[in-house]
């Protein structure tokens, strides 16, 4: 190179530098006169380590070396070099390695002071992030007018105490605390009253519990306290009583005094089955809420075996939800008859599941588990509409018959059983009402018979038929037979099966007979499986019946084809020494 | 989770080659990946057979198998390649080591001794500290503390510096895709964990223990591990030998490979 060359370097506002591979400085243009204070050929044969720092020398040895000798090439590292001084000064380097001019390699050092302070202003942004995020955090995880951990804070504990204690050994309380007529406090004496008593109560959980507990307001006059050990459920609900007793104990606010109670629900960690979070929240909860309804100021504690049930209620409502939409339920007929005469006095309608994976099911199998559920009404009123369809197709074909049908009581009992009626009985104007029987189980909870009463009187009047289904089975029989005037007393199967062998069960049958006359009812008896119930029947006074022996219940569409052949050869065979008569004689 | 001889290929990214009856174990040291071996295999894989792999964080090994709990200390590197050794079943294994890996090594061996049959350190040193007034590392802290600020320099970003304040130090969405193919390109939080355990670490009490017979090649010039160092390790490893060799650097693997691969092949000679 010629000296304008290197006087042309020279003016670089860059350090250019040569060295070997053996770190011998070979070139340095006069930045590093004017920036580190090295005069001019001062750097010449030096050591390169000489302007980089020890801990440059770490990342030249690491990463510029190896980086140099396999690529050829390192683009912006950011060192410190030293000045004569031993100032440290932090430069960004690069370097090129020529392997033609004996592995000669080619530096540029630039000023990092710009970098430098970007670095610095990046450091202290940290910084203030990290101070802005603690305090978010604090802030998203406290209640900040009790200073409680709150919600959000206490389901995270809980989620990471179920996550990384050993299961072997995790075991806690949950407890859901509401306060007692709080919403009196705020009403009475001001919201700024009732943030007090919060604080109050605040104060006096966490003083009676244990540091390792974790005391939460989870909103409004709600609190939760998880309960580090359990010891035993017996000591848990003794801690919780106390925790009671300490609330509802006077306390001055204000120079008033004040008094409040606390209705407390807890439930214990493990369970027989896997539980989460939200449903040992929700457990508390529910027990809080028993609490509340048996008299505030008490402990309650979750009923796992009540919650079980509870979803198997729930599962099983989906179920058959589903299945009426895809018009799984079927009604069967079991036709009744005079068994003297022959005549075929109606058919009782019985709902049936065409189940696709079980096959035909039977109301026992599926009606308990939604017993008392919405899912039970909607069925209800299908059955309902269902059975009058069916019984004007059979009017409009000339058929004479009768059909009825079973109510459940919680139905029967439901404010809007009449209006149910009315609206099945509008879609069939011409139908004459007489056709129609309702069955009510008499084994059903009737729990309000005067409400019951007032249906079966309001259904009797215009024309519908009622009747007491299983007659003697229930506890209440008599002082239902009293307060209920219905036109039909049906003998419970169960008696009729062991009539011929109980002389218990004849009895309660000549009794049911008696009251039947007594009351003016018609009769039937259920569950007639051979020619010999039906002549003791008979021979008592009762001669209305069905059961197997007669018919077993068939779909819609088969009785039309029974009746006639009951009628031609049917009746003479079951009846051997009787002859029928028309269908409409009763 | 069971390793199996696939896994392990693939999480420490082992390349074999050569064929011969002798193997020998590669390892890289901290900072760059096994093709820092690229100058030496030309001569040694016509002779041996050489099983070369990056430690699980470095080169084209599987992030997703990094933990910083067991890569923070050397003990977890070393682990790396007793699984190597293992699910490959090498056996009489001559352990190649560079800088820190020669380290990981000792603890390595010291794990399995059966396994291996002889220890070659490029540039060792035991500890990088100075602890006066016996030992000479050749750095005080500050100015390893001073390293570790400059890689933080060297990885400025949204991503490596702010995004563990952020999003938790132990969000897995930090250690996302594999590393670009450029030589030393590593993940920042890799490469600082590694710094830390190889330069604030003190691993002289593993040198008497050390039962292999051991080469030690020792640069001439080296800031990082200087001569002293090479005698201090030869005084206390008990069936050792020291060669200092006429270079300048720490990478000499690199910078002078006929003469580092010379050494090598005399050692294993008269071992063989």
């Amino acid at each position: 190179m010629d000296d304008s060359a290197i006087a042309s370097i020279d003016q670089f506002p860059v350090g250019c530098l040569v060295s070997d591979i053996n770190r011998q400085i070979h070139y340095s243009n006069q930045y590093f006169e004017k920036r580190y204070g090295y005069a001019r050929n001062e750097l010449l044969g030096c050591d390169l380590f000489v302007l980089l720092s020890k801990a440059s020398q770490i990342m030249y040895d690491s990463f510029i070396m190896p980086m140099i000798v396999y690529e050829g090439f390192c683009d912006e590292i950011r060192v410190t070099l030293t000045t004569k001084a031993g100032e440290p000064l932090p430069a960004v380097i690069s370097a090129y390695r020529d392997p033609e001019n004996n592995e000669r390699i080619f530096w540029s050092v630039g000023s990092a002071a710009r970098s430098e302070q970007l670095f610095q202003e990046l450091t202290e942004t940290k910084e203030l992030l990290s101070k802005k995020i603690s305090l978010l955090r604090s802030l998203s995880e406290t209640d900040q007018l009790t200073g409680l951990p709150n919600r959000n804070a206490l389901t995270q504990h809980m989620d990471h105490e179920m996550a990384h204690r050993d299961p072997e050994t995790l075991a806690f309380t949950l407890a859901f605390i509401d306060l007692d007529g709080f919403k009196e406090v705020n009403d009475t004496y001001g919201h700024d009253m009732g943030d007090k008593v919060l604080r109050w109560a605040a104060n006096r959980l966490v003083k009676n519990l244990k540091k390792e507990d974790v005391v939460a307001r989870f909103g409004g006059d709600e609190f939760v306290v998880f309960l580090d050990t359990l010891d035993d459920i017996a000591s848990a609900k003794k801690v919780f009583n106390r925790l009671i007793n300490k609330l509802s104990e006077p306390f001055e606010v204000d120079a008033m005094t004040i008094q409040i109670s606390a209705s407390i629900g807890i439930t214990f960690y493990p369970q027989t089955e896997n539980v989460d979070t939200g449903q040992l929240l929700r457990q508390a909860d529910q027990a809080m809420y028993q609490a509340k309804i048996a008299g505030r100021n008490q402990l309650s504690v979750f009923d796992t075996a009540t919650e079980q049930h509870q979803k198997y209620t729930l599962k099983s409502r989906n179920v058959v939800q589903t299945a009426m939409l895809d018009n799984q339920f079927e009604l069967y007929y079991q036709p009744k008859v005079n068994m003297r005469t022959g005549a075929v006095l109606g058919a009782e309608a019985l709902l049936r599941w065409n189940h696709p994976d079980e096959g035909l099911k039977s109301p026992a199998t599926f009606l308990p588990a939604i017993s008392g559920t919405s899912t039970e009404l909607s069925l209800g009123r299908w059955v309902l509409i269902t059975a009058l369809a069916q019984l004007q197709q059979w009017l409009d074909q000339g058929l004479d018959m009768s059909v009825s049908i079973n109510i459940d009581g919680y139905h029967l009992q439901h404010p809007e059983f009449l209006n149910d009626l009315t609206t099945a009985l509008s879609g069939f104007p011409d139908l004459p009402l007489q056709r129609l029987e309702l069955e009510v189980i008499e084994t059903s909870t009737i729990e309000d018979i005067n409400r019951v009463a007032t249906v079966v009187t309001s259904c009797r009047k215009i024309g519908i038929r009622v009747s007491l289904d299983d007659f003697g089975t229930g506890y209440s029989t008599l002082g239902h037979l009293r307060d209920l005037s219905v036109d039909v007393l049906k003998i419970d199967r169960s008696f009729v099966q062991n009539m011929l062998h109980s002389s218990g069960d004849l009895a309660i049958i000549k009794g049911v007979i008696g009251f039947a006359s007594a009351f003016e009812c018609d009769l039937i008896a259920e569950g007639i499986e051979t020619l010999q119930h039906a002549q003791s029947l008979m021979e008592l006074g009762c001669e209305n019946g069905q059961g197997f022996y007669i018919a077993r219940p068939m779909p819609a569409n088969m009785l039309e084809g029974w009746i006639e052949d009951w009628q031609r050869q049917g009746f003479h065979r079951h009846f051997p020494s009787l002859k029928p008569l028309g269908p409409t004689q009763k | 989770m069971i390793l199996t001889k696939e896994k392990v290929i693939a999480r420490n990214n082992i390349e074999i080659l050569g064929s011969g009856s002798t193997t020998l174990l590669m390892a890289h040291g901290f900072g760059c990946n096994q093709t820092m071996w690229y100058r030496l295999t030309p001569e040694l894989q016509s002779r041996y057979t050489l099983v070369l792999f990056d430690y699980v964080g470095s080169g084209q090994s599987q992030l997703s198998a990094y933990s910083e709990a067991r890569y923070s200390s050397l003990e977890g590197y070393a682990a790396d390649i007793n699984e190597i050794c293992t699910t490959l079943d090498l056996t009489q294994v001559h352990l190649v080591g560079h800088s820190v890996s020669c380290t990981i090594g000792m603890l390595a061996a010291n794990n399995d001794p059966e396994r291996f049959a002889s220890q070659i350190m490029v540039c060792p040193s035991p500890c990088f500290l100075n602890l006066p007034p016996d030992y000479h590392g050749g750095f005080e802290r500050s100015d390893l503390e001073e390293l570790v600020e400059l890689m933080d320099r060297n990885h400025m970003g949204w991503a490596s510096y702010l995004a563990p304040l952020v999003m938790g130090s132990t969000s897995p969405d930090l250690m996302v895709g594999e590393l670009s193919d450029s030589f030393c390109s590593t993940d920042p939080l890799v490469a600082k964990t590694f710094a830390k355990a190889t330069f604030f670490s003190d691993y002289r009490h593993l040198l008497p223990k050390n039962q292999h017979p051991t080469l030690l090649l020792q640069s001439q010039v080296d800031a990082l591990a200087s001569v002293s160092i090479g005698h201090y390790m030869q005084a206390h490893i008990p069936k050792s030998t020291l060669h200092v060799l006429p270079t300048e650097g720490h990478c000499i693997h690199m910078t002078h490979p006929e003469l580092v691969s010379q050494e090598m092949i005399t050692w294993l000679n008269r071992l063989a």
